[in-house]
């Protein structure tokens, strides 16, 4: 008598919830790939990111190209002239920064600033791919006064390559489009918001094209990115991604 | 032929300023103040070397790339000119000094097609993961101790023909080295060919590499970094070669060579433990340097002939003075065994200011020589810099050989 009262009650309280938070999970991890595909739809492309830093007292903007091959990003420092002919790689784990001054690469974190309110990591991992989905909930957001339905994703870091701890992730319900991600460190300040503003259909995939970044660690420093010139590459070379050919490379990829 | 990289960096420049399909391009102005206090060393009696105790500097650097129907050319181009003051001990009087040098960096061209790269010409092929100091780097030539950022781009490319072959994660390097004056200043003497393997699997990247002269100098080297976390990464960077060139002093007042191998071996490392800190360390040992004692024997030979050679007999008097402007270029290569780098750099140490303080210890003879360095940058393309330089007297150190004792350098860097 006593074990077919315990049965239902482990079916209850220890199955299901099991059941439901791995269903939730999945669910969270469909919704976050989806999302990528709005920011990174393919696996091998390139694009030009603007980055206007708006709230310096002299507004500046920086140029680059932007090169994914699977893991691997490389960005090329196109402008200001002072910059350019460096590269930043990231392969894996490992983030280099190649000085066209010194002519050598050296290891950097995810962490550094490269203009304004952007980090390094902010543009070599735009999709959140090394980010795990701890919860999803269904949530109402206003943006520009007017409300949607949308996906509130708890994201947290599975790598340590990633810029930040944990990622408050909003997804629009319908669209699948992210509309906004609260950054968080390791401390559990906060510390960046990024606002998904623009998209824009290129060679028939919808695509975000401009992100403001909120840096609130830096009197609300608003840095706005600008992609342009966005598509799908098949067979860029492999040397645009092995840190000792970047010499070689900067002259190429830098124009 | 003397001139003859100078005349083509010549109308290489003026071609580059004309050339209306440039692919990428940067214009580095750089001026410059030092003001030196001199070492007194053996090597320097009197400022017979005829140092300056002011210096200034300009530096022009064109560093130009552009596209070609197939491939693409680099030139990296220096002006450097050194207006400079100095006390004429011997005669009593002060004078004043002006020389310009104009100077290729990197010229060359390069192509590249699928997994394949051909690059011919003068280029930098760095080697090595140290900072200070990279003894793998058997290719490119050694940059001062003193000057690990290379300011006035002092650090020429080799002139060279190199084939590449890219794999997911490495590449494979030949290199045919001719026998120009930029390719046999060190070591090598003759042609000469090399081979690089590099591969990278994270957190690890490893790199072997070995040249070989046509005369028989052999250098083998090999280096290795890994990551552990975000904060340190660790380095090792080693080379062995097949004959010790250096000489040694003797008790008995005479030069002699050593047998045998020599190795130069490099661990360190890069930490950063917190937000904008970052040191780095580094242990350098050359097998090939000098001995406390042997440097005792050095210090004993020159004080004898210093002696000897300064005689008032007709013919040698003045000869040591001589000895010492014919060895003095060579200097640098005089060392001892052991070192320790460390650099502690803060970046935003005040607002827009970056500041950084550099110990070069030797440790055979606890002598170091020491910068303090300060750069603001009050705009993205230009930076101000502070330099203060001291090197601690100490006497049978290595670091006596050092020109300077005391320096203050003011400069600006502007980037176009």
């Amino acid at each position: 008598m006593k074990r077919l009262i315990t049965l239902p009650c482990w079916f209850i309280f220890i199955i299901l919830p099991s059941l439901a938070f791995a269903q939730s999970q999945e669910r969270g991890e469909q919704l976050l790939q989806q999302a990528g595909q709005k920011v990174l739809p393919w696996p091998e492309m390139s694009f030009v990111a603007s980055i206007d830093d708006r709230a310096s007292t002299r507004r500046s903007v920086h140029k680059y190209n932007v090169f994914y091959k699977g893991d691997k990003v490389l960005i090329a420092y196109v402008a200001p002239a002072a910059e350019n002919g460096n590269l930043l790689l990231m392969e894996n784990d490992d983030l280099w920064f190649y000085s066209n001054d010194t002519r050598r690469p050296t290891r950097i974190t995810p962490m550094q600033k490269m203009s304004g309110s952007v980090s390094f990591g902010d543009i070599t991992n735009l999709s959140w791919k090394n980010y795990e989905v701890m919860s999803t909930e269904e949530v109402t957001i206003e943006q520009e006064n007017v409300k949607k339905d949308a996906f509130l994703l708890h994201l947290s870091s599975n790598k340590k390559s990633t810029t930040y701890q944990k990622v408050e992730f909003w997804i629009e319900k319908y669209t699948k489009r992210p509309i906004m991600a609260v950054a968080y460190l390791h401390s559990g300040r906060k510390y960046k918001t990024i606002r998904y503003i623009k998209y824009e259909v290129v060679d028939g995939k919808d695509i975000n094209t401009e992100l403001n970044f909120i840096d609130h660690f830096n009197e609300e420093k608003v840095s706005a990115v600008r992609l342009t010139l966005i598509k799908q590459e098949r067979g860029l070379p492999g040397r645009y991604f092995i840190k000792t050919s970047l010499a070689e490379v900067s002259n190429e990829v830098c124009r | 032929m003397k001139y003859v990289d100078k005349i083509i960096a010549l109308l290489v420049l003026l071609l580059t300023l004309e050339y209306t399909s440039i692919n990428g391009q940067q214009i580095t102005f750089l001026t410059e103040v030092d003001c030196y206090k001199l070492n007194q060393s053996l090597i320097n009696p009197e400022n017979i070397q005829l140092l300056p105790y002011l210096s200034i500097y300009g530096l022009l650097r064109f560093d130009h790339s552009f596209k070609l129907p197939a491939g693409h050319f680099n030139a990296d181009i220096k002006w450097l000119s050194e207006l400079s003051a100095i006390s004429d001990m011997e005669n009593h009087r002060n004078k004043a000094r002006f020389c310009s040098v104009l100077d290729p960096i990197e010229l060359y061209y390069q192509l590249s097609k699928g997994p394949f790269g051909l690059l011919a010409g003068r280029k930098k092929v760095k080697m090595g993961v140290g900072y200070i100091v990279s003894p793998s780097d058997i290719i490119i030539q050694p940059p001062s101790l003193t000057d690990p950022t290379d300011r006035f781009y002092n650090i020429k490319g080799s002139d060279l023909l190199q084939l590449s072959y890219y794999t997911k994660s490495g590449q494979v390097d030949f290199y045919y080295l001719i026998d120009t004056r930029q390719n046999t200043r060190f070591y090598f003497r003759d042609n000469s060919v090399a081979l690089r393997y590099y591969h990278s699997f994270s957190p690890f990247e490893l790199s072997a590499a070995v040249r070989w002269g046509f005369d028989g100098r052999l250098q083998v080297a090999a280096n290795g970094t890994v990551a552990i976390g975000e904060r340190l990464e660790l380095h090792t960077d080693n080379m062995i070669q097949a004959r010790n060139e250096m000489l040694y002093p003797s008790p008995i007042g005479m030069f002699r060579s050593k047998q045998g191998p020599v190795f130069r071996l490099l661990f360190g490392g890069q930490w950063s433990p917190v937000k904008k800190v970052n040191i780095i360390f580094e242990w350098v040992h050359l097998s090939d340097g000098y001995s406390n004692r042997e440097w005792d024997d050095l210090m004993q030979m020159a004080a004898i002939y210093q002696r000897l050679l300064n005689m008032p007999v007709i013919g040698i008097s003045g000869l040591w003075k001589y000895v010492l402007r014919s060895v003095y270029p060579y200097r640098d290569r005089i060392s001892k065994k052991n070192y320790l780098f460390i650099r502690l750099f803060k970046t935003d140490l005040l607002k827009k200011v970056d500041g950084g303080v550099i110990t070069y210890l030797g440790l055979d003879d606890m002598a170091s020589f020491n910068q303090l360095a300060l750069n603001y940058r009050p705009e993205a393309k230009t930076s101000i810099y502070l330099h203060l330089e001291l090197v601690p007297p100490k006497s049978k150190s290595s670091f006596e050989m050092y020109d300077f004792s005391q320096t203050i350098r003011l400069g600006i860097k502007t980037k176009f």
